[in-house]
């Protein structure tokens, strides 16, 4: 059964086709996003963002720490539903998980970073990201490239959810 | 931006630019208004990343902006071919709000004030 994200008739989205490897994926997104980041991962998440110091001076001191507290809750409420992952009744050895369709930005928003951090991590290029699948090597810079485009993919399924949703 | 590819809570931009107050005896010749409308506009600018899809990109245009699917496909097509696009110009303060928002996103936005 594959991976899919379903609106259920109370509203609610049902995130289901979770085998192991899926379950493996999106425990390790909050998980990602909870370790420290080095500075190039900061430096991509909260670029500065004029030439001018006295308004990066204070976009750092006010803005950034908003920002870091706005990803943390959205990574938190992500990790929270996936506490209340079950095993799916209509599809023997896969998992599923319910939550509001509201919790559907901050899922967006922690898959999204997770993609960059890895990528902000391993300095990928539009080349690494263009590599065919079958060119990827056992190393742990190519799976990430993977897990990079995996998380797209789980990406896309949350993008259509809220444009679905008319908000 | 990947070809295949948050959030409700966009901010009203910050109403906090109270003028100074005036001392006793001192006419302004000048108000904050005009000051303002003198002031060169910023511009609000999205650079391109590979990561982000283009989807992801087209669907935060609209989000923040209001845009038409049309109106944010062509900024974010912009932004793919030519590196960035100048999503939005206006005062600083709106300005500083959307960058705010834009990276909220995690999109490369920073605001520049236009040549005078």
């Amino acid at each position: 059964m594959a991976l899919h994200l379903q609106r259920l008739a109370d509203g609610n989205l049902c995130l289901a086709g979770l085998d192991e490897h899926w379950r493996h994926v999106f425990a390790g997104v909050p998980a990602l996003l909870a370790e420290p980041q080095p500075p190039a991962v900061r430096e991509r998440l909260l670029p500065s963002p004029s030439k001018r110091a006295d308004i990066n001076r204070d976009w750092r001191e006010l803005i950034a720490p908003e920002l870091e507290a706005f990803w943390r809750a959205n990574y938190e409420l992500m990790a929270a539903d996936l506490g209340r992952m079950e095993k799916d009744p209509a599809h023997r050895g896969c998992w599923r998980v319910v939550f509001p369709a509201n919790h559907a930005a901050a899922w967006l928003s922690a898959i999204n970073q997770a993609r960059l951090v890895l990528a902000s991590r391993w300095d990928v290029t539009e080349e690494d990201m263009n590599r065919p699948a079958e060119d990827l090597k056992p190393t742990e810079r190519d799976h990430d490239i993977f897990l990079i485009h995996l998380l797209a993919y789980v990406e896309q399924l949350f993008i259509e959810a809220e444009e679905g949703s008319g908000q | 931006m990947r070809k295949r590819s948050p959030f409700p809570n966009i901010l009203p931009p910050r109403a906090d630019a109270g003028g100074p107050a005036t001392a006793p005896g001192v006419i302004e010749t000048i108000s904050e208004e005009t000051k303002t409308n003198l002031a060169p506009p910023w511009h609000v600018i999205v650079r391109n990343d590979p990561i982000n899809l283009m989807t992801y990109v087209t669907m935060v245009f609209q989000k923040v902006f209001g845009y038409t699917r049309q109106k944010a496909e062509r900024h974010m097509m912009e932004v793919h071919k030519r590196g960035q696009s100048i999503v939005w110009t206006g005062g600083r303060e709106p300005a500083e709000h959307y960058v705010r928002v834009l990276q909220q996103y995690h999109l490369l936005a920073l605001m520049e004030q236009a040549e005078p």
